[in-house]
Parts: C-alpha cells; sequence; structure tokens
C-alpha cells in the first residue's frame, strides 16, 4: 500500500507539552540532526496512521517569532522554505494568553495551521475551561483539537484533523488589525515588497511588520538582494516615521497590540471558576529555592548524582572491561600471528574498550540529568548557581555543562547549547576540559600511589581537582574580559511547574545523548587507536641494541644445562618425566607457589597479610619436604630455575619491546619534543606518553605501561608503580608536575571534534588545543622550577 | 517605581521598560509586556520569582531595575 506522505511541523512553547506529544507520537522512529550552521537541534519522527504516513518535525520551543534566538529564527525560516504540509500549534492550556500570542503570529505567515489544545486537564485543575469552537471561531475558524499529550490522549485525532487542514493551501485570511497608524505604513510598504516576493519567500504583509519591527534578520536577507537599497531606505524612513506617531518602538507598540488582541480572545473562551493564586508547585519552589535551603540541598542533590554515577556506574565498567578482554583473547587466539592480528586485538579491540568503559557511567550521568530536567529542577539549579558563577564571567546554565565535564567534556561541550547566548556559549566550552574528567582520574592515582605516601595521596588528588576549577574560574574571567568581551545575558527564565517524569520520556532523553556520544566518540577513538597502533608499532624492522633472539636463545640452553648438572645428573635420569615422583612433586610445589602469587597480587610486600600468606606457604613446602625428604631438593631445583628462566625472557621481550618503542616513531616524537619538556622535568618516555594521550588521556597509563616495559597496564597495576618509583628521572616534583601537566593540557581527540562540531569551525579546537598546551606549560613551569627553587626536587 | 522595590506577595503591573532593546523583547515574548499583572513570588538575593499569567518567570535583580511598575 502507498501511503500519502504528509509533513507536519509541531511548533510551541517551551513547557507546553509538544516534545512529550512527539515522542508519545513517533516513539523510538527518531531522526536527530542539526539545523545548518546552527546548534539548534532538528528532530523528525514518523508515524504511520491509516493510508497515511506523517514526517513530523519537532521545531524548538519558542515564545515568539523574532529574531532574539536561534530557536525563533530556526522556526519561521523552517515553515517558510521547508513548507510543511501542516504546522500544528500546541497550546498549554494552563498558560493559554501567552500561548496564543505565538498563535497569532503562526497564522501571520499564512500556512495551514491547527491548533492542539493540549493539557487540558491541568488548565481544569486550576479551574480554567476553555470553549474550543469559540476559540476557532475567533480565529477565522483554524481547526483545533484536543491532547493530553502525557496520556497520549487524542494524538492520533490530532495527526488526522491535522491531514485534513494540509488540504487547505489557502489561508484562512486573518489579519490582525494593528490600528491605523500601522497600517498605513504597512499599505506603503506592501507594493515596495511584492517585486522582492520571488526571492523572500515570507508573505508581504509579514515581511512589512518584521521591517516595521527592525526584524535584524529579515533586514540582513534583504541587504543581500541587489537593488534593495532603496527599499531599505525607504522602510526605514517609514518606521522612524510610524514611531514618532505612536511614540514608542513600533515593535514593542506591535507586541503590545497582539496581546491586547489575545487578552480580548481569551476573556471570551475562559471560564475561570476558581483562581488558585499558589500551586503545589510553588509550595515546592518555597523550598527548594529557599534562600536559605536552596544551596545546601542543590549540593546534596549533584553529590548523590555522583555517587550514583560513579559507585553504580563501576560495576557494568568492570563487565565491558572483561568482555573486551574476552573478545581480544577469543580472536586472538583465532588469529595467527601478525599485523593485521596486532592490530585489531591491541589497537582496535583495546583502545575502543577502554573508551567503552565509559559509557556506563556516562549513560548514568545522562540519566540523572535527564531525571532533573524532566522534573523542573534544573531551570532552579541554574538560577541558585546564577550569582555565584557570574562573578567569574559564566553565567547561572554553565553549570550544568561543566558538572557533566567531571564525567566527560564530551557531553559537557554538548550541553553548553543550552546557554542561548553565543559569548556564554563559547566561555563555557573553552573552560569546561580544565575540569578533572574520569580519564585522568587513573592518571593521577597511579602516579600519587608511586610518588606520595598513603597520609597525603587524598590531599594530593583534592589539589588537583581544586588547581582545575581555580583554573577554570581564572581562564574563564580573562576569556570574558579580552575575546568575548560583553556582558553575559541576564538572567530571565520561565520556571516548568514541577511535574513527575515518565520513564519513557527519560529514557528517551538519556538514549538521545548517549547514541550523540557513542557515534561521535566511537568513530574519532577507533581512527585514534588506529593511529596509536600505528605510531607505537612502526616501523616494524628496527635495529636493537642487542640481539635478543640470541640471547633468549643462550639463556634457554644454559638453562638446560644446569637442569641436567643439577637435577638430571644426580638422579641418573635424561628427562625429568623419567621420574613420576619427580614430576608430581615438581607439579606439587609448583601449585603452591601459583596460589600464593594469586592470593598475594594485591596485596603491599611488608603487609601483615602478605607475611602470614609467606608463613603459610613455607609452612606447605616443609610439609612436602617432609613427606618426601629425598627428592624434594632436586625438585625444588628444578622449580627454581624453571621460575628464572621464565623471568629472564619476560624480561627479554619487555626490553625489547620497550626499545622497539622508543625507536619506533611515536618514539621518535617522544624525543622530538624532549627539549620542550624538559624544563618541566619530563624525559621522552613522558613525552611520548603525552602526545599518545592526546587520543584520550586515560592513554597516558597505557603507553607509559609499554614504555616501561610492563606490556599490559592499568590503574591496578602494581609493576607500573614500582617501575615509575624506581625511574631516577621521576621523583614526587616531576610526578605532580605531570598531574598537573595532564590536567590542563590539550583537550582529548574527541572533545575537540565535538567542539569543531558544536562552533561550526576548526578554529575553536586548534586554539583549544594550543591554549591549553601552553597554559599547561607555564603553570608546570611555575609548579616544576617554584618546586625545585624550594628544594622539593630531589 | 521600578520593580525591585516591590516586596514579596506585592501584585502590580508593568508599566515600562528601560533596558535595552534585545532584552526587552525577550521579556515581552515571556508575556512580560506593558500593561500585564505580576505578582511576586519570591526573592533571593534580589533575582525575584514572578507569577505571570500561570507562568513561573526568573527574573534577574539588574532586570528588576529597568522595569517599572505601579
Amino acid at each position: 500500500m502507498t501511503r500519502k506522505k504528509i509533513t507536519a511541523a509541531l511548533v510551541g512553547n517551551p513547557n507546553s507539552g509538544k516534545t512529550t506529544i512527539f515522542n508519545n507520537v513517533t516513539g523510538g522512529r527518531q531522526h536527530v540532526g542539526n539545523y545548518p550552521g546552527v546548534t539548534v537541534e532538528k528532530k523528525e519522527g514518523y508515524k504511520n496512521l491509516g493510508d497515511k504516513e506523517f514526517a513530523i518535525i519537532d521545531l524548538p520551543g519558542t515564545y515568539s517569532l523574532t529574531a532574539y534566538s536561534q530557536e525563533e529564527v530556526v522556526t519561521r525560516n523552517f515553515i517558510v522554505n521547508d513548507k510543511p504540509d501542516v504546522v500544528i500549534d500546541i497550546l498549554d492550556a494552563s498558560n493559554l494568553e501567552r500561548n496564543l500570542y505565538l498563535t497569532i503570529q503562526l497564522l501571520e505567515l499564512e500556512h495551514p495551521l491547527l491548533l492542539s489544545l493540549n493539557m487540558v486537564d491541568v488548565a481544569e485543575d486550576l479551574g480554567v475551561k476553555i470553549n474550543d469552537s469559540k476559540l476557532s471561531q475567533c480565529l477565522n475558524g483554524t481547526p483545533i483539537v484536543r491532547t493530553i499529550g502525557v496520556r497520549n490522549e487524542g494524538t492520533d485525532a490530532m495527526l488526522l484533523a491535522a491531514a485534513e487542514a494540509s488540504e487547505n493551501k489557502q489561508s484562512n485570511g486573518f489579519k490582525l488589525d494593528y490600528g491605523s497608524d500601522v497600517e498605513e505604513a504597512i499599505k506603503k510598504l506592501e507594493p515596495l515588497l511584492i517585486a522582492l516576493h520571488n526571492e523572500i519567500k515570507f508573505p508581504v504583509r509579514w515581511l512589512a511588520l518584521k521591517l516595521l519591527e527592525n526584524d535584524a534578520n529579515i533586514k540582513e536577507s534583504l541587504v543581500k538582494l541587489s537593488n534593495s537599497d532603496s527599499i531599505i531606505n525607504e522602510c526605514d524612513k517609514i518606521r522612524i516615521e510610524l514611531s514618532h506617531k505612536i511614540g514608542e518602538d513600533v515593535e514593542l507598540f506591535v507586541a503590545g497590540q497582539r496581546y491586547q488582541f489575545v487578552g480580548k480572545v481569551y476573556q471570551q473562551i475562559a471560564d475561570v471558576r476558581e483562581a488558585h493564586a499558589i500551586t503545589t508547585s510553588d509550595k515546592i519552589d518555597k523550598v527548594l529555592t529557599n534562600r536559605l535551603f536552596g544551596l545546601p540541598i542543590f549540593f546534596g542533590l549533584m553529590w548523590a548524582v555522583f555517587n550514583l554515577v560513579f559507585t553504580i556506574g563501576d560495576i557494568p565498567s568492570g563487565w565491558i572491561e572483561d568482555a573486551f578482554g574476552k573478545l581480544g583473547e577469543l580472536i586472538g587466539s583465532a588469529m595467527s600471528d601478525g599485523s593485521l592480528k596486532s592490530l585489531i586485538v591491541d589497537g582496535i579491540i583495546g583502545g575502543v574498550g577502554g573508551v567503552l568503559t565509559f559509557v556506563p557511567g556516562i549513560i548514568l550521568l545522562f540519566f540523572a540529568i535527564s531525571i532533573l530536567e524532566d522534573t523542573g529542577y534544573m531551570a532552579r539549579a541554574a538560577f541558585i548557581m546564577d550569582r555565584l558563577m557570574r562573578k567569574f564571567g559564566l553565567h547561572g546554565k554553565s553549570f550544568i555543562p561543566l558538572l557533566l565535564g567531571f564525567g566527560c567534556s564530551v557531553p559537557a561541550i554538548m550541553g553548553s547549547r543550552m546557554l542561548e547566548n553565543p559569548r556564554d556559549r563559547m566561555i563555557t566550552i573553552l573552560v569546561s576540559p580544565l575540569m578533572s574528567c574520569s580519564a585522568k582520574l587513573p592518571v593521577y592515582t597511579v602516579l600519587i600511589a608511586a610518588f606520595f605516601d598513603p597520609s597525603v595521596a587524598g590531599n594530593v588528588l583534592f589539589s588537583i581537582y581544586i588547581l582545575g576549577i581555580v583554573l577554570l574560574m581564572i581562564m574563564a574571567s580573562i576569556y570574558r574580559k579580552t575575546l568575548f568581551k560583553g556582558e553575559s545575558e541576564p538572567f530571565v527564565m520561565e520556571l516548568p511547574p514541577y511535574r513527575v517524569p515518565t520513564l519513557k520520556s527519560i529514557i528517551l532523553h538519556m538514549w538521545e545523548r548517549s547514541s550523540l556520544y557513542l557515534k561521535k566518540a566511537g568513530t574519532i577513538i577507533l581512527a585514534a587507536s588506529i593511529l596509536m597502533w600505528f605510531l607505537t608499532n612502526y616501523p616494524s624492522e628496527v635495529e636493537y641494541s642487542k640481539d635478543y633472539d640470541a640471547l633468549t636463545v643462550q639463556a634457554e640452553e644454559t638453562y638446560t644445562q644446569q637442569v641436567g648438572e643439577d637435577v638430571l645428573a644426580p638422579l641418573n635420569i635424561e628427562d625429568i618425566e623419567q621420574n613420576e615422583q619427580l614430576t608430581a612433586l615438581v607439579g606439587e610445589i609448583q601449585d603452591v607457589n601459583a596460589e600464593f602469587d594469586e592470593a598475594a597480587a594485591e596485596l603491599e610486600e611488608d603487609s601483615a597479610e602478605y607475611a602470614e600468606l609467606e608463613t603459610a606457604k613455607t609452612e606447605k613446602l616443609q610439609q612436602i619436604e617432609t613427606d618426601n625428604p629425598e627428592l624434594y631438593a632436586s625438585a625444588a631445583k628444578y622449580v627454581e630455575l624453571t621460575a628464572s628462566l621464565e623471568e629472564e625472557k619476560t624480561h627479554l621481550e619487555n626490553e625489547q619491546t620497550g626499545e622497539k618503542l622508543e625507536k619506533s616513531y611515536s618514539g621518535q616524537l617522544g624525543k622530538f619534543v624532549e627539549p620542550v619538556i624538559q624544563p618541566l622535568g619530563f624525559d621522552w618516555r613522558v613525552g611520548v606518553s603525552l602526545v599518545a594521550g592526546v587520543t584520550a588521556k586515560e592513554v597516558v597509563l597505557s603507553t607509559m605501561g609499554t614504555i616501561y616495559s610492563l606490556g599490559e597496564t592499568d590503574e591496578n597495576s602494581k609493576s607500573l608503580k614500582h617501575a615509575l618509583a624506581q625511574d631516577p628521572n621521576l621523583n614526587p616534583l616531576v610526578a605532580y608536575s605531570l598531574m598537573v601537566f595532564v590536567l590542563i593540557y590539550s583537550p582529548c581527540l574527541a572533545a575537540l571534534a565535538v567542539m569543531k562540531r558544536e562552533t561550526n569551525s576548526w578554529k575553536w579546537p586548534a586554539f583549544s588545543l594550543v591554549y591549553g598546551t601552553v597554559l599547561a606549560w607555564v603553570v608546570t613551569f611555575i609548579v616544576y622550577q617554584g618546586g625545585k627553587l624550594l628544594g622539593f626536587g630531589s | 517605581m521600578p520593580l525591585v522595590f516591590a516586596r514579596v506577595g506585592q501584585k502590580c503591573i508593568i508599566r515600562k521598560f528601560s533596558c535595552s532593546c534585545e532584552i526587552r523583547m525577550r521579556m515581552v515574548n515571556m508575556g512580560l509586556f506593558p500593561g500585564c499583572p505580576i505578582e511576586i513570588l519570591n526573592s533571593m538575593n534580589g533575582t525575584l520569582l514572578l507569577k505571570v499569567g500561570s507562568a513561573r518567570v526568573m527574573l534577574e535583580k539588574c532586570l528588576a531595575h529597568q522595569i517599572h511598575v505601579s
């Protein structure tokens, strides 16, 4: 069956329940994108109903169709340029007057329109009854339906009515009389504008009104046309004349006329029985935005959110880590050794898997934030934080993206789109990477464990977090005074009434953001992983300082010889398997050793538990010795020799990997940057790690693991800690400097890519990379050289 | 008088704005137009919570200086 295609655009005030209707109607069948050139989200969904297929566009929430926000311009341009078959105006019945103010402007666009009276239940609870047919009459017969979006009631009927309304290509001729002075001016302008109608698709009367209102966006598009100078001059003349006549700005006068008309209509159609002055929502606000309790409650909630994210998020993170480990092993065993296997296992699975472990935390963070948003609390939080943030040149709403920055800079940068003013948005984007994100944390913990006493570890970590926040405040104030001069947007915001959010909308909300993160960050991290793998593995032919293969063979020969002399010869056998008792004994001793190693792996060598385990092991070995007095010595010798051979071989292998890395492209890169970072106390090894860390901060750690010839390393790695502590180039001061540098320097690739997308140019990510790195150098230089002067550098 | 001087719980009517046209129109679009009745519900360090129609609007102190009410 071929269905008739109908495009319907949803328009309405913020908080009118528009998005709820959109989500309920389209379900999961949505597509989220961006309008070209702006950071306004474009949401499109589909729904089949009878013989019709609806493509539904959720336009951004707007109060009006002026040119004072991106949302308003996007909305009106979409209606005029993309010509949806029908526009559905979602009206909040409980706040009808202001909603109708937008309706009037939509009618003036002369496009097929359907009114959807939403939240009638809420209005009735407030004691307001609306007479729909009367309202339709007042608006020249514009069709009206009733919906209750949260319960998905009336939405099918709404779509069918929309299909019917779309048949009416002719405008219903609604015209608001703005009074003789304005009407006269419109009449003067219209003939001038008819000539332009082919190039600017807006209705002529609407265009005339906008020019009288001095609409910046419309004027701009007029200027672009040829021969428009005389028209613009004439318009200005008429506008100025008119404003003298009416004694105020035309824009304000026109808005006043619209409100007056709406007020009159409202009186005719609304039956207000009992006006509840104070609603439940107001009562909740009395507590949550209270002068005394507001801030403590806010911080309490944030604390709860972070606990949720970090404690619960850790559990699935562990699963993902294990799953990727298993996947790596599985593929590793199925493939033959070679570059392709190395690329897939070490490069792709290792790199992408490492980043995917952050996903549960990020999803949870988005989940919590969606709850805070859907209940209506987020608007209050922005309000509570406004005064504090403003002291540093930021905006109340900046707080939310910066908070996200503790988790990851990617959602933080994406979250900054909630700021309307481009200056506020840019400052927030540029400073948000200064928050200590969760990828930097493992780097700190390993360095702290290696160089600082456990008694001060907490303070050291805390000082790094504080340093980030202090720098953020300083940089924000500097940006406000230099690059982004000008007052930040004064704060005026509608507070939506508190609502119990529906699970569906929270999940959808959460999924929208998480999938954006997954898609964008995922592809970049995949590419970065492949690049890093290449840089650390090539050139593949390296001239080593030693012949590692020969050394391995030599070690094996020595081993065979020693086993022969010390174990086999005295017993008169050629292979230990010839003596069954001996073989069994060797197995027994090895089991005891393996058991001990496993139990003691996580313990400190000087701890009481370790000593306990060691005693237990010695006792067990003594027991075995008393049971087999004649063979024990030989078996023990054999075990010892085998173990030391293994150790020797691993050591050689690691040394070879280390040397290979040193001579690889990334090693050369490290050597190349060494002179620059030497004043900070770093050598080429740190250099490689830092360069690699631009792909993702946690990579700093894994690269160090490779360089210090340890093979695979993670934050729990005791061996990396020991290796770092033994490096003569490193000391507590250098370690602290390194933490400072990791905190500040260039945002990771994923963050840079998102920055590009949000600012629509490569200029800002490039700037951020350079400024971050320079700032990191300067601050680290001060910390390192200052520390040395104070005598900490030994 | 400027809105800043109004007390919590007071009901008044907006008369005129004395601020730049951009932010003024944003307020007008949100329902704060000359002639509209408002009620002050709460005040936190000078930031006001207003009842405008059945909507609740937060307004910064510096803006409250620039709105004249009676």
